[in-house]
């Protein structure tokens, strides 16, 4: 009895003395992550039914937050994934990460690919215009240039372009259609939120009966059966707003990390993700999956084509333009 | 016996506490605000603060909304303790357990419970419409009003309520029996007398209603404000302009501090000492007054606690997405805090108890200081104190977050979070522990120091026993502002290190309001628990002062 007791102490001594010493090398990945605490969950489960010997820490947060500690954390980085935000918004901490050539890559469709920059496509959102029937006078504008419409004046609400980058995406978009004289037009007759969640907010509760926001977030409240929502896909063209995910330079699980990424790419994955938050998935191969949703397929929608380093370089003169026509 | 040890070097020693975490990052955002982009002096943020349309606008909202506010408090609390201090109406004793019911819900959860309530697609607003009654629009300047004043009116009513209970009688007889109407005397003798205490707390709310960026986020978002354009200007996610957000902190700490130096002088003239007199009695009302008078009262009550009946429903109800279907329940919200977020509640004791427990020991330390111990260094530590008054909360997270991110001491996440919720409430955690110090006799102290005990060891052994019951109230409210805190831990924290009110934030941020409530009900147990611990089990009187 007593031998095997000192057997026990000892085995579970060993155990723990092993652990320890192995704790930073194998089965581990640090995921900084913005999206959902479901969304994350639904990853656990993939990543412990295909890569089960890898364990997951997850630090949640806001995607600001989480970069900045990424760039405070950069002389000893603790994560290894970061994931996801918009394009822009990693543009600006592209020093971080290192690119990562994942073997899905081929499977996204060509503007989620982003082949030269340090980050992949992991969603991508498309600008809508949410409508809330209930206080909606009338039928609601069909296109861009129905809405500019002086009739609209203090009905619409969009992101305050200065603030967030899928606003600035939209009004991006509105220039390349219709120019200065469009930027004018809109400035006229739309109200700004600070931010994007205010916009989606605001129409959903009735403040306004028009709102320019993405598609994801009125799906949400459709989807959940508030029957006075609906969005609509403006004929004249709409604009994508993607979002990627980021490899963290000198992480230190890099081989688990890259495992981790595939697997955010893969097929399975991306078709839980879409089904649980709308989030248009960068894969080409999922037509199916949305379809079902009842959204409409990328090839039904008419897109814009946006240069993302031009629109960077506008950017300046632009919302100098815009603040100008606010007055 | 040397006389600078102890009590000399213990003022040095919270004098330079204060000098590094209260003074150093102050001034260094008034600092800032005259750096250009360059780096050399400029006085292009105030140019830009001054030029372009909108901040202007915003200052003017601001001050506006802050007068506006700190009136509709002062009417409504005032009132509120008249009528409780006067008559004897049926809710007396719900009516003081009120400032607890305020004080635990989250100012957010409050303003989005009452956009379910007065919104465009609202419980009221339908049942009006239905009606064919036109409500008037509750986004905007209306809003605003409405939740700031049931949000902050307790201050007032508690300031005025023991300023009124501790009224003598017999000077209002003695105004009345010299042939004077009641109602003139309430006019000429009672109201002058409880002025000074409603103004003390006009200047609290003054300063909540300027600093608030949570309620104005949820209910506002076109009135241009001072306070969400700061927090704007910190948290944009295309990165902020440095030099603008040490602007705008400055303009608002000019702000605070302008109406503090307005307040000081008006009351440094009125200085009215009560002697202890007779309380007076409470009147019970009759008839067609008893109902108007106790349903006044009554409203207000239910009004003030609707938002936490929302938030306790809501946590139970059913939402897909952000759709709520009201009267379908569940417990999907708990479980889910269960299997996700334990963290959130963990970080939320972690960082309210390390700041209770290092600003009580703070404040005890220093209330000692200033009331037994004065030496050349106490004049300092008095103005040093008062500072943490003229800021808010978020120009404090930025103050702490620019100070400590580089330079000198660096210091981020979790260490900065816990200071900023320690300084933030350091004067009046300092004001409650020394509110009974001054009753406490020297000739105790002296008799045992002459008996030969070191005065370190008469302190605990005399001293800091009879403080207990201040320093317990202290160390209450200190938590339950501590575990509410928002405003500078928002602009603090890292990821990771999120608490229940920037989780509650965050959810509702993306609308959903019934996860946001279960996060609430739990928030307003942890405020609770330790209340209730405290005035049963310990006896402790809250509110007293």
């Amino acid at each position: 009895m007593k031998y095997s007791g000192y057997a026990a102490t000892y085995t579970l001594l060993t155990m723990v003395l092993a652990g320890a010493a192995t704790n930073a090398a194998a089965g581990e990945v640090n995921l900084y992550t913005s999206n959902s605490e479901d969304a994350v969950a639904l990853v656990l489960d993939a990543v412990a039914e295909q890569a089960p010997d890898i364990k997951i820490n997850v630090i949640g947060g806001g995607s600001g937050s989480l970069l900045r500690r990424i760039e405070a954390e950069q002389s000893a980085p603790a994560a290894d994934l970061f994931w996801s935000s918009g394009f822009s918004t990693l543009a600006g901490f592209s020093h971080l990460f290192t690119a990562y050539h994942s073997s899905e890559v081929d499977a996204l469709l060509p503007a989620l690919q982003a082949d030269n920059a340090p980050w992949t496509g992991t969603n991508t959102h498309v600008t809508v215009i949410m409508v809330n029937s209930d206080v909606l006078d009338g039928d609601p504008p069909q296109t861009w240039e129905a809405l500019m419409d002086e009739r609209w004046a203090g009905q619409v609400t969009m992101a305050d372009p200065a603030n967030s980058s899928s606003s600035y995406a939209q009004l991006y978009g509105i220039y390349q259609l219709y120019g200065e004289e469009g930027v004018r037009n809109l400035a006229d007759i739309v109200e700004l939120q600070g931010s994007t969640s205010g916009v989606y907010k605001a129409v959903a509760q009735g403040e306004y009966p028009l709102g320019m926001t993405m598609e994801y977030a009125a799906q949400r409240y459709i989807h959940g059966g508030q029957s006075d929502i609906s969005k609509i896909y403006p004929a004249d063209g709409t604009f994508l707003s993607p979002e990627g995910m980021a490899f963290i330079q000198n992480g230190p699980n890099p081989e688990e990390a890259k495992q981790v990424y595939d697997l955010l790419l893969s097929h399975d994955v991306q078709e839980q993700l879409f089904d649980l938050t709308f989030r248009r998935p960068s894969r080409a191969d999922l037509d199916d999956a949305i379809a079902n949703s009842g959204l409409p397929l990328m090839k039904d929608l008419n897109i814009i084509e946006v240069d993302e380093a031009e629109a960077g370089e506008q950017r300046d003169y632009l919302l100098e333009l815009w603040a100008d026509a606010r007055g | 016996m040397n006389r600078f040890f102890p009590w000399g070097f213990l003022s040095v020693l919270a004098l330079i506490f204060l000098a590094i975490f209260v003074a150093y990052p102050i001034l260094g955002v008034l600092f800032r605000s005259f750096i250009g982009d360059n780096g050399t002096f400029s006085l292009d943020g105030f140019e830009t603060f001054l030029t372009r349309g909108k901040y202007l606008e915003a200052l003017m909202n601001t001050v506006i909304l802050g007068l506006v506010v700190t009136l509709s408090c002062s009417i409504l609390g005032v009132f509120l303790a008249f009528v409780v201090a006067r008559y004897d109406i049926p809710f007396g004793n719900i009516v003081l357990l009120l400032p607890l019911s305020v004080l635990i819900i989250p100012e957010l959860i409050s303003a989005q419970s009452w956009v379910m309530v007065f919104g465009n697609n609202g419980l009221v607003t339908n049942l009006l419409k239905a009606l064919g009654l036109p409500f008037p629009r509750f986004y905007g300047w209306f809003g605003l009003i409405y939740v700031m004043t049931l949000t902050y009116y307790v201050h007032v009513f508690l300031a005025a309520l023991a300023a009124l209970r501790g009224f003598d009688h017999s000077l209002e007889e003695a105004g009345q029996s010299l042939g004077t109407a009641p109602l003139t005397t309430y006019i000429r003798v009672v109201f002058p007398t409880i002025l000074p205490a409603v103004l003390a707390s006009g200047l609290i709310v003054f300063t909540l209603v300027i600093g608030n960026f949570a309620i104005s986020i949820a209910l506002a978002q076109r009135v241009p404000l001072l306070s969400v354009m700061t927090y704007r200007s910190f948290i944009s996610e295309l990165g902020g302009n440095p030099t603008m957000q040490s602007t705008l902190a400055t303009v608002s700490i000019l702000l605070v501090s302008c109406v503090l130096f307005l307040q000081k002088r008006y009351l440094s003239k009125r200085n009215y000492q009560m002697v202890a007199g007779r309380t007076t009695p409470r009147i019970k009302l009759r008839g067609w007054k008893a109902i108007l008078i106790s349903s006044g009262a009554g409203l207000i009550i239910v009004l003030s606690l609707m938002p936490a009946l929302v938030v306790l429903i809501g946590s139970f109800t059913v939402s897909r997405g952000p759709v709520m279907y009201w009267g379908q329940f569940t417990l999907d919200h708990y479980i889910r805090i269960w299997d996700f977020n334990l963290a959130v509640i963990g970080n939320s004791l972690t960082f309210a108890s390390m700041a209770t427990a290092l600003g009580v020991c703070f404040a005890t330390l220093v209330s000692y200081l200033l009331v037994k111990k004065r030496s050349v260094f106490s004049p300092m530590l008095d103005y040093l104190l008062l500072l943490p008054l003229t800021i808010s909360g978020t120009v404090l997270g930025i103050a702490l977050a620019q100070g400590f991110n580089s330079g000198p001491i660096v210091l981020t996440g979790g260490l900065l979070m816990v200071i900023a919720m320690t300084v933030r409430r350091l004067p009046f955690g300092v004001r409650n522990a020394s509110s009974n110090l001054h009753n406490i006799s020297n000739s105790i102290e002296e008799a045992s120091v002459s008996l030969g005990v070191p005065p370190v060891r008469t302190f605990f052994n005399v001293v800091l026993p009879l403080m207990a019951p201040g320093i317990a109230a202290a160390a209450i409210l200190t938590w339950v502002t501590t575990v509410a805190e928002l405003s500078a831990s928002v602009v603090i924290y890292q990821a990771g290190q999120e608490t229940l009110p920037i989780q509650i934030f965050r959810l509702i941020s993306s609308d959903l309001m019934a996860r946001a409530s279960a996060f609430g009900v739990i928030n307003m147990i942890i405020i609770l628990v330790p209340v209730f611990f405290g005035i049963k089990v310990m006896k402790v009187r809250l509110f007293s002062s």
